[in-house]
């Protein structure tokens, strides 16, 4: 029998080969790797998801307060503030000013019919908030010559026999014409006549010369009418904005407060043909918004990492067209890239938003109008109705 | 007895001194690396899975931010669409056939699509060969196109109607072009926004004298000129020479033949000596005469005296038949009136002219225009008053898309063209003649124009789904393709090209060549991208290269067309179709450079769907305020 030889025996404490040590260390090393590169790509990616949700957040923000600001227009009076500046165009001769009211004259009981028979007096020369320019009430008719241009030399006679201010049989229209746009200035002017009215009305103006009846500023180059190819005569809400526009001024415009004067909302300003490009001469769309573009910061304390959010609002006329303008910007505070996000949008009127306040004297904090519906008898006054 | 010592196994194994045949189970063996290898895998298998929600993370985001996009771009275009208006006023709107001018093409159809789809409002469509490419839930973009329909893109600025600038190169690159849209549902058939033959509502002033056009050399298509009236008016283009032409002696038929008798009157009256008074004897001498001709003119059509002589205050035509001629006598009378108080005439004929009764003449005056505006809509025998448009002024007029089509040929071209009949839902009265082409308004003309006003559809009844559609946001970096730029503009619809109504002496291209074009006067016509469509071919251009606006600039973009600028896409000639057409693409990030991206054109995006909102699609040009 051989003897059985005998096995060599096996190292317990046998060490890694070489190879097996640069596997596993090289295994080791695309282990951490890939956790430090998952963990860095996890930390951007929460990083900038994070931002993006914080910049989804304040635009939204941005977005629901531009839209708060389409219907309410505290970027033009705060009612609730009891900061007199933040009611600044409350003033004489600004857009929200108080116009003069007139009594509605009621027939029948507005609770059983809701039918009202107005006055149609053309002797009314306050605002009826109520009134609905019925086109069959014959004292809203434009009554003036309107085949009548400023160099025609008075041959048509003397229409204001017929209308205008003075002791004219039918002056209702021409006052109310005068009595808004000396009120509210050129914007509210467009924005509560009708639409398809002729803006331009008989009254005294010597610098007519007895040739035409209409005053001057509403036929001929003015701060109210453009020059429309030479034309001169009483013309229609398309052509007077035709590449021209009215704006209002907002109580923070970005050109400053010293821009707030009744001059400016009684402006034309060329935003069409003609606009000149150096933003820094006075007939441009870079004054123009000056003028016109609100400027206000939404989050005064903001970490400072945060971005920078402004909410701006402009509104003009052009073109015929009503334009509220909203704008919503920000900058990345890391990489510093602007972001815009500007849009038209409907909302209220300025008519709207003057029947939205209740009256009162800048800086008393009168409040929201209450309207509880159509002739109620507990609405709240406002700018529009304030009877003494 | 004590415990025997506790051994570890390695003393146990030192102590063993027999051969071992099989070893015994290794107690600490490491992992296989096979086992390292699965566990790598389920390792890697849960990072990734991890690292692979954390971008979905950030598309929540980035779709989050682009809802807000959407939300505020279907704001603006809905605004856009209601308060904006088609009006392009310096444009042919008449023709003796509607294939003759453009003025009923797509572009100027009260559809969203339509009316925002230009250089002024804000939303271009997207180049064909680029939609083409893009995949979409339910492959939705494919059957936008498949149905005729286009995607579009939208300037980076808000609307505002700011000289064309709303996409003006300068203006920054924004997030929201990565948005495209589409408008699902089909556009219904609208009412015209004029009737070609004739373009109806006329305005003119109550009161005013009888209404005379200025003409084109009375430009009917067959050269004659149709009884002038004056030529005092200076030759404004070259030899062509601009004439007065008394609509109403034309339009009122064997009633208006004596206007003229007046029209001569006035004019006599309005052009004699400028240095002379009101009062002067020779001026109140033709003052009276205007009056006399307007009176005798009223007397031999039967007009009810009260229409004219100012005793009374009318609440309602004196008579039922004739009540345009009426209208008409009482809008001259309320001009003569004052005319003859100013210059103290005391009476004509039967007619006496004292303040009370020339106060009534007026009042009558603007009353029987008022009525007559607003209640007989199809009846065109007098103007609508200029001072007081309605909506009761525009008749609802529609295409007869049913019915038989009329045949013709173009002007200028030879070739044959058809089209549908227009239906209204009342029959046209007093038709009378279009200004433009007086000839062509006989009786058997428009007898034979119209379609059965049975077929009139836009008083019907309908469901509110029949007037909704819906517009609809998607997201794709389309921009990143190659050719983004570079690609053609989608077609532009044969409507959009402005031309000239026929004319005498004139072919098919001076037609095509001769109408101004203005951007201020005719945003919806022209391609749309025509401020950012780049001037020359820009297959060897390299990325980068400059692309300043300005027509002599190349490489560069179109931009703005002011007044006396002869524009490069306005033409027959083959560069100019290329640009009208966006044949060489269009600076369409607006940064005034040739950009490419890296994407390949052969490459399809999935488009994601962001939002989509209902709308009420209007069928007639109607606006809001």
């Amino acid at each position: 029998m051989l003897p059985v030889q005998p096995i060599r025996r096996l190292s317990l404490r046998q060490a890694f080969s070489l190879i097996e040590v640069m596997i596993a260390i090289m295994l080791g090393m695309l282990l951490i790797y890939a956790a430090m590169a998952g963990f860095r790509v996890a930390s951007q990616s929460i990083t900038s998801a994070n931002r993006m949700a914080l910049e989804n957040s304040l635009l939204r923000a941005g977005f629901h307060e531009a839209l708060n600001e389409v219907d309410l227009w505290t970027a033009y009076d705060d009612p609730e503030s009891t900061v007199a500046a933040d009611q600044y165009l409350r003033r004489a001769q600004m857009p929200f000013a108080q116009l003069p009211t007139t009594q509605r004259i009621m027939a029948s009981s507005p609770a059983t019919t809701e039918a009202y028979v107005y006055s149609e007096s053309e002797m009314d020369i306050g605002w009826d908030h109520a009134y609905p320019w019925p086109a069959s009430s014959s004292r809203t008719w434009w009554r003036a010559n309107a085949a009548e241009w400023h160099n025609s030399r008075g041959r048509s006679g003397n229409y204001t026999l017929f209308s205008g201010i003075g002791g004219s049989p039918h002056p209702w229209l021409a006052s109310q014409m005068d009595m808004l746009q000396t009120n509210l200035g050129y914007y509210g002017f467009c924005d509560y006549l009708p639409p398809s009215m002729l803006y331009a009305y008989i009254g005294p103006d010597p610098r007519q010369a007895g040739r035409i009846d209409l005053l001057r500023d509403f036929v001929s180059p003015s701060n109210f009418r453009n020059g429309d190819g030479g034309t001169e005569f009483a013309q229609g809400r398309y052509r007077c904005t035709k590449d021209t526009s009215y704006l209002l001024v907002p109580l923070k415009p970005v050109g400053g407060a010293g821009l707030i004067t009744t001059g400016n909302v009684r402006r034309i300003w060329r935003t069409g043909v003609g606009a000149t490009a150096d933003p820094n001469a006075n007939d441009s769309v870079t004054s123009f918004m000056k003028h016109g573009l609100s400027s206000r910061n939404q989050l005064d304390q903001k970490p400072s990492h945060w971005p920078e959010v402004k909410v701006q609002v402009a509104r003009f006329l052009s073109h015929n067209r009503f334009v509220t303008l909203s704008k919503i910007g920000f900058t990345n505070s890391i990489t510093g890239q602007p972001l815009e996000l500007s849009f038209t949008s409907i909302g209220t009127t300025l008519r709207g938003a003057r029947q939205q306040r209740k009256p009162g004297a800048p800086g008393t904090g009168a409040g929201w109008a209450k309207w509880w519906g159509p002739n109620e008898t507990d609405n709240d006054r406002h700018l529009d109705y304030n009877p003494q | 007895m004590l415990a025997p010592p506790i051994r570890s196994p390695h003393q146990t194994r030192e102590k063993r001194s027999d051969p071992v045949i099989c070893p015994q189970p290794h107690v600490r063996r490491a992992f296989t690396l096979f086992e390292v290898a699965l566990s790598l895998a389920l390792v890697s298998f849960g990072v990734i899975s991890v690292l692979m929600l954390l971008p979905a993370g950030i598309k929540a985001q980035q779709m989050a931010r682009y809802q807000i996009l959407a939300s505020a771009k279907a704001l603006e275009l809905v605004e856009a669409y209601n308060a904006t208006h088609n009006g392009n006023p310096a444009i042919d709107v008449e023709a003796n056939a509607p294939w003759n001018v453009h003025i009923n093409g797509k572009n100027l159809q009260p559809d969203l699509e339509s009316r925002v789809a230009s250089y002024r409002y804000g939303m271009f469509p997207l180049p064909t060969d680029i939609a083409k490419r893009l995949d979409s839930d339910g492959d939705e973009i494919q059957r936008v196109l498949g149905d005729g329909g286009v995607l579009y893109y939208s300037q980076p600025l808000a609307t505002t109607g700011f000289q064309e600038n709303g996409f003006a190169p300068s203006t920054p690159p924004n997030e929201a072009q990565r948005l495209v849209m589409g408008v699902v549902g089909y556009p219904q058939n609208n009412a015209l926004l004029h009737l070609p033959e004739k373009a109806w509502p006329y305005y003119a002033a109550y009161p005013s004298p009888p209404v005379q056009v200025v003409h084109h050399q009375n430009a009917d298509a067959d050269t004659a000129d149709l009884r002038p009236i004056h030529e005092d008016f200076p030759a404004l283009t070259g030899n062509v020479r601009w004439r007065a032409m008394l609509w109403e002696d034309l339009s009122l038929g064997t009633s208006g033949a004596g206007l003229r008798d007046v029209h001569a009157a006035y004019w006599n009256y309005f052009t004699c000596d400028p240095a002379l008074l009101l009062g002067d004897a020779t001026l109140a001498d033709l003052a009276r005469r205007y009056a006399e001709a307007l009176i005798a003119w009223c007397i031999t059509q039967s007009i009810p005296a009260a229409c004219y002589n100012g005793q009374s205050v009318l609440t309602d035509f004196p008579d039922p038949a004739n009540r345009h001629l009426q209208v008409v006598a009482a809008r001259i009378m309320g001009h003569v009136g004052p005319i003859m108080l100013a210059n103290s005439i005391p009476s004509a004929g039967l007619v006496t002219f004292d303040l009370a009764n020339v106060s009534r003449m007026h009042e009558n005056a603007i009353f029987l225009g008022n009525q007559f505006a607003a209640r007989y809509p199809y009846d065109w025998g007098a103007p609508r008053p200029l001072q007081r448009a309605i909506m009761m002024d525009t008749p609802l007029i529609e295409y007869d898309l049913m019915g038989p089509q009329r045949p013709g040929t173009i002007f200028g071209d030879g070739k044959a063209a058809s089209w549908w009949k227009p239906v209204t839902p009342h029959p046209v009265v007093n038709p009378g003649v279009s200004m433009t082409y007086p000839k062509l308004g006989t009786q058997a003309f428009w007898d034979g124009l119209w379609g059965p006003t049975a077929n009139s559809t836009l008083t019907a009844p309908f469901e509110p789904a029949e007037r909704c559609r819906q517009l609809v946001f998607w997201a794709v970096d389309w921009q990143s393709y190659e050719d983004f730029e570079t690609a053609p503009s989608a077609p532009v619809d044969a409507g959009r090209y402005a031309k000239y109504a026929p004319r005498p002496n004139a072919n098919f291209a001076t037609l095509c060549g001769g109408a101004k074009w203005m951007d201020h006067h005719m945003f919806g016509y022209r391609n749309p991208e025509k401020m950012i469509v780049f001037n020359g071919d820009m297959t060897s251009v390299s990325t980068g290269t400059s692309t300043p606006p300005g027509k002599s600039s190349n490489p560069g973009v179109h931009g703005p067309d002011h007044f006396g600028g002869q524009t490069n896409d306005q033409g027959l000639g083959a560069a100019e179709m290329n640009r009208f057409i966006g044949r060489w693409g269009a600076d369409r990030n607006a940064n005034q450079q040739l950009d490419r991206g890296a994407v390949p054109r052969s490459t399809r995006m999935r488009a994601v769907t962001v939002a989509r909102y209902n709308y009420y699609d209007l069928r007639v040009p109607a606006v809001i305020r």
